[in-house]
Formats: structure tokens, C-alpha cells, sequence
């Protein structure tokens, strides 16, 4: 009974000082404590201006189809519907070049009447052109990403001519490549 | 706008009714956390109400299935007027992982909330976390008092 006594006045005493009832909005306490959020937890999303190249790799891995791509003549936009979106963190662990992350912020409540108020996160990359045909191929960012990947996980004997078949290729779209791969006397052998 | 009196105690004392529309249960069990101690949305005097007929808020959680689409309708009606909506979840809002597609839409699912009944605040999230509730139904108070 006495020992109750003493655990309950304790219970009360670090109540008084460190209260469990959090604030809202976040406040601080007398001991100058914040709401304590972990840093991995998952919350609006946030594309690096220049990691991300726009693969589209998060576009294909996503669960519920939040992320979707479109390409206009100049750029390819990236962008993630927090409506949809169920925070799982698949785009940030697929992610090649470690461009996406998700950040602690959790408060993304709006006032709105259809999904389209809800909160939406774009990020759009510049797209390169055709030499031959003129029409967009792929981000600029995305050629040169896969260039340097080659050119570490490539067999070193096949570098040069691996890296002289790039050259050509890189700059053409994927129809005119097909036309044209007898006219620009690259290496046979295209398994790289 | 000048509130009343009665404006104003109806912003301060708003009463809660939940409706569990299909889903996961995941945004029901972090609304029960709003209501434990730590986040404790009664000292705001906001209680959670079994009954629509007491309620100011409807709050809608789940993607709203085929056979709960009329009944939601319904219970909304019964709350008396004035009164707001609130979707929670990814699912109330656009259908999430149960509606991929808007384009083809799932054989089951009766249409995200904002088909059925007409929403004000939206609270995204996979469940949304307490503290993001709460910055919703605080929302739902600022639209409450001008209605």
C-alpha cells in the first residue's frame, strides 16, 4: 500500500513536468521536448533537383499508380499524388540514382471537395531530341546515368569499342537506331 | 460574419461520428489512437459519437464498396444540418490500392467517398498519422463555424 502510495506521487510528479498528452500544434514542454518523430518515418515526398534523373523507375513499382509520368516536347514531369499515394517507400528503395526520398512531414490535410485538391509533388526534367528524326527520346540526365553505369560493370577487353558503339547510339531515337544500325557500322554484338 | 452563440459552441464542442466504409481498419486504429492519451482529442471537446443524429462530423474511412454506398448516403443524411465531411485515408479519397485506375475501375467498389456524398476536407495517408487527423478535423471546425 505504501509503496503504491509512492510509485502514484512519482507517476504524478513526472506527469506534472514531462505531460504524456502531446500538444497540438507541436509545443514545446517545460523539459523543451518536441513531439519526437522518427526520421524514417514516411511522409510527403521530395524529388532531388539534381539526383533525379527521370527514369521513371518509381512510375512502374508503384502499388497504387500515385506516381505517373508525361512527357510534353520539352520535358518529362514526374508526379506523385498524395491522394493516392500509401507511403511505402517502394520509388525511394527502387530509386537508381537515389533521387526520391520521403520526408517526416506528415501534415498534408486540405480543405477540397474532389482528389484533385489534395496536395500533389511534381518535378519535371529536360528530355533530349533525335539527331536523325527530330522527335524526343529520353531525359538528358537518364543518357548520361546509364553511360557512366556502363562504362563501371562493362568487361574492360570491350571498353573502347562498347563506349564508340555509345556514342552513335545515345543520340538516336529507338526507332531510328533500328533503321539505321547497318548504316552507323557499330560492333555487332549488342548484348551490353 | 458575426457567430452566435450557438455558432460558437458548436465549433468548440463538435461530436464525432465515425462511418467505417470497407477498408483495412488501419485508419480506425489511429483514430482510436486520437481518442487514447496521448493525443487525447477530448480536451478539445470532441467526442466520438455511436449515433449520427448527435454528430457535426461525418467521418469516412475506406473505399466505399458496392453494398455500403447507399447506406453511406443515408447515414449522412441523418446528420442534422449543419454539418461536414471528412474522407480519411488514401481509400476514402481517391479508392488507393482498391482503385488503381480511375479509367477501369474496380468491379467492387461502389466509387471513392466524393461520388456518394460531398466532402470538405480531405485527409491523405496510408493510415494518416494521429496528429494529421487531428490538423483535419481542425480544418473541418474553420468550415463548421461559417456554415
Amino acid at each position: 500500500m505504501k509503496y503504491g502510495v509512492v510509485k502514484l506521487t512519482k507517476e504524478l510528479l513526472r506527469n506534472a513536468i514531462h505531460p504524456v498528452t502531446v500538444n497540438y500544434p507541436a509545443k514545446k514542454d517545460l523539459l523543451g521536448a518536441l513531439t519526437e518523430i522518427a526520421d524514417e518515418s514516411r511522409g510527403k515526398h521530395r524529388f532531388d533537383e539534381i539526383k533525379c534523373v527521370g527514369c521513371g523507375a518509381c512510375t512502374i513499382v508503384c502499388s497504387s499508380s500515385a506516381i505517373t509520368e508525361s512527357d510534353s516536347d520539352l520535358e518529362r514531369t514526374l508526379s506523385v499524388e498524395i491522394g493516392r499515394c500509401i507511403f511505402c517507400g517502394r520509388c525511394r528503395d527502387i530509386c537508381p540514382e537515389k533521387g526520391l526520398e520521403l520526408t517526416p512531414e506528415f501534415e498534408m490535410s486540405k480543405k477540397g471537395q474532389s482528389a484533385n485538391d489534395c496536395i500533389k509533388v511534381e518535378h519535371s526534367v529536360p528530355l533530349g531530341t533525335c539527331d536523325k528524326c527530330g522527335r524526343t527520346t529520353f531525359p538528358i540526365g537518364q543518357i548520361e546515368a546509364v553511360r557512366k553505369r556502363v562504362n563501371e560493370k562493362i568487361d574492360p577487353a570491350n571498353l573502347v569499342i562498347v563506349n564508340k558503339d555509345m556514342e552513335i547510339f545515345m543520340r538516336y531515337c529507338p526507332d531510328c537506331r533500328r533503321s539505321g544500325s547497318y548504316a552507323f557500322k557499330t560492333h555487332p554484338r549488342k548484348s551490353y | 460574419m458575426r457567430l452566435g452563440l450557438k455558432e460558437k459552441a458548436r465549433a468548440y464542442s463538435p461530436w464525432i461520428f465515425h462511418a467505417h466504409a470497407g477498408g483495412c481498419n488501419n485508419c480506425d486504429i489511429e483514430l482510436a489512437a486520437c481518442f487514447a492519451p496521448r493525443f487525447d482529442l477530448e480536451r478539445m471537446g470532441i467526442q466520438l459519437r455511436n449515433n449520427p443524429r448527435h454528430a457535426d462530423i461525418f467521418l469516412v474511412t475506406g473505399p466505399a464498396p458496392k453494398q455500403i454506398a447507399p447506406i453511406l448516403r443515408r447515414v449522412y443524411d441523418q446528420l442534422p444540418n449543419p454539418k461536414v465531411a471528412i474522407a480519411c485515408g488514401s481509400c476514402a479519397i481517391t479508392g488507393g490500392v482498391y482503385n488503381r485506375d480511375d479509367k477501369k475501375p474496380n468491379y467492387a467498389i461502389g466509387g471513392p467517398v466524393e461520388k456518394l456524398i460531398p466532402i470538405d476536407v480531405l485527409v491523405p495517408g496510408c493510415p494518416p498519422r494521429p496528429e494529421s487527423i487531428i490538423q483535419g478535423i481542425m480544418l473541418a471546425l474553420e468550415k463548421l463555424r461559417h456554415r
